[in-house]
């Protein structure tokens, strides 16, 4: 006999809340938020503060699976693929990132910091119109996050700070990825539809939202505080 | 901008709502199915029918990325899964609908029912699927070549299973050390899901035995009556 390969238990489109935990020793968190929250500075601190707490620490990135970034980097040259399309490539580096980097390190009782998860894709997504319940069954082989992390932060500051450090190039994809043909306009647009659905996932999948405009240690500590109940001893 | 089309049992000719024709044929690995395909996108030509000819993971932007990991041994089930349905989605919306659209007809070199039998056979779930593809435009006909695994079995050439293609060999999935055994519990799995599809989804059930140019002939007569002038 074999063993199954897909989880048996899956997110249900019908009810998020009811998505089933791992049962694995390892802890997987979510930091999640839109371009300019700041994702990647509290993911650092976070990393080396668990390291000095003595674990194991994987860090997993959006769409850096080695083959689907590829794909994706590859076609997004082309303009050529479709929301739909994009929605399952995303769906594919998620899986691909599980099954060859997650789950070998949550079955090694390693902490997984993940830097965006499925709720990029379903806020994103769903603002380029794909239906809801497809974009949640798609996702379906995911795993439940111990804790999900979501850092709020409104369209006008997450823009100020984007432009300020990433400049053009981020304006570009906002622009290619809403569709809508523009610059600053057409990126605050995006940012803000996505934030709204940012914020539609909250209570559903129990998101911890913090404030991404306070001060970097002050949101740290507040990150910590939330870490450590999930931690295993 | 996701179809409405369920995956409901395939419906009456003209379900899809285009003006184009959707044949599509079935078969496991070794069925003959590509053999089929020819004959009938030749014939579509021959008597000038706007014949648009797709086949399984042959996006031009995904399939070489899906080539490579498998190459590469890299490809788990639920990516391997995953990836199959992008490049499908690329194809539906950048060749099936748009040529369905104009009116063409389409005959597409296995479709969502290849990815249900070979999905469900590595373990994925059957819900899951229907709707992670529901976005398939409902194909008009859909032929099955069935051969017995026996028979598939058979037709393996001779070269050491070793060099043929793992993933039809469900090498990946353990069900046996042994490669030739694997390759049989899997092509038996597989076939048993498209018995289950077949009378699901209202499949033309072809006998894959019979000779080619009998089989070409049964295809086009079923084409025929369906193909929009």
């Amino acid at each position: 006999m074999t063993v199954s390969l897909w989880p048996l238990a899956r997110l249900d489109p019908a009810d998020p809340a009811a998505w089933p935990r791992h049962a694995f020793p390892g802890t997987l968190i979510v930091v999640d938020g839109v371009d300019g929250s700041g994702r990647a500075t509290q993911l650092d601190l976070l990393h080396v503060w668990l390291q000095t707490l003595g674990y194991g620490v994987v860090r997993t990135n959006w769409n850096s699976s080695k083959l689907v970034a590829r794909t994706i980097r590859y076609a997004r040259r082309q303009h050529s693929l479709t929301p739909l399309t994009y929605s399952i490539l995303h769906a594919t580096d998620v899986a691909e990132r599980q099954e060859a980097e997650v789950l070998p390190a949550l079955r090694s009782g390693y902490v997984v910091l993940a830097d965006r998860y499925v709720f990029t894709a379903f806020s994103r997504d769903i603002v380029r119109g794909v239906e809801r319940d497809w974009i949640y069954n798609l996702y379906g082989f995911a795993l439940r996050p111990d804790l999900s992390i979501y850092l709020r932060i409104d369209a006008e500051q997450s823009l100020i700070r984007v432009m300020g450090i990433a400049g053009e190039a981020t304006a570009k994809e906002a622009a290619e990825n809403a569709s809508i043909r523009g610059t600053i306009a057409s990126f605050r647009q995006f940012q803000e539809r996505v934030i709204e659905e940012y914020e539609r996932l909250v209570e559903p999948f129990s998101l911890s939202p913090v404030d991404a405009t306070a001060p970097i240690r002050t949101q740290q500590l507040l990150l910590r505080s939330l870490v450590v109940p999930v931690l295993e001893p | 901008m996701l179809a409405q089309n369920d995956s409901a049992p395939s419906g009456p000719a003209g379900t899809h709502g285009y003006p184009g024709t959707l044949v599509v044929i079935e078969g496991g690995d070794r069925s003959g199915r590509s053999t089929q395909v020819q004959l009938l996108v030749a014939w579509l030509k021959e008597r000038g029918t706007p014949v648009v000819q797709t086949d399984w993971s042959a996006s031009p932007h995904i399939s070489k990325a899906i080539h490579k990991a498998k190459a590469e041994g890299a490809l788990r089930p639920i990516t391997f899964s995953l990836f199959y349905a992008a490049d499908f989605a690329d194809r539906v919306t950048n060749v099936i609908v748009p040529s369905l659209e104009r009116g063409e007809t389409v005959v597409a070199d296995r479709y969502i029912y290849t990815a249900f039998a070979r999905d469900v056979a590595r373990g994925a779930n059957r819900d899951w699927l229907q709707t992670l593809y529901c976005f398939a435009p409902k194909p008009d006909v859909v032929f099955y070549l069935r051969v017995a695994p026996e028979v598939t079995a058979a037709r393996v050439p001779s070269a050491p299973i070793k060099a043929m293609d793992q993933y039809e060999a469900g090498l990946d999935l353990g069900l046996s050390s042994d490669p030739a055994k694997s390759f049989h519990m899997y092509q038996q799995r597989v076939f048993d899901q498209f018995e289950r599809i077949c009378a699901e989804y209202g499949l033309v059930v072809l006998d894959g035995e019979r000779k080619v140019e009998s089989l070409h002939r049964t295809i086009r007569d079923v084409v025929q009556d369906i193909v929009r002038q």
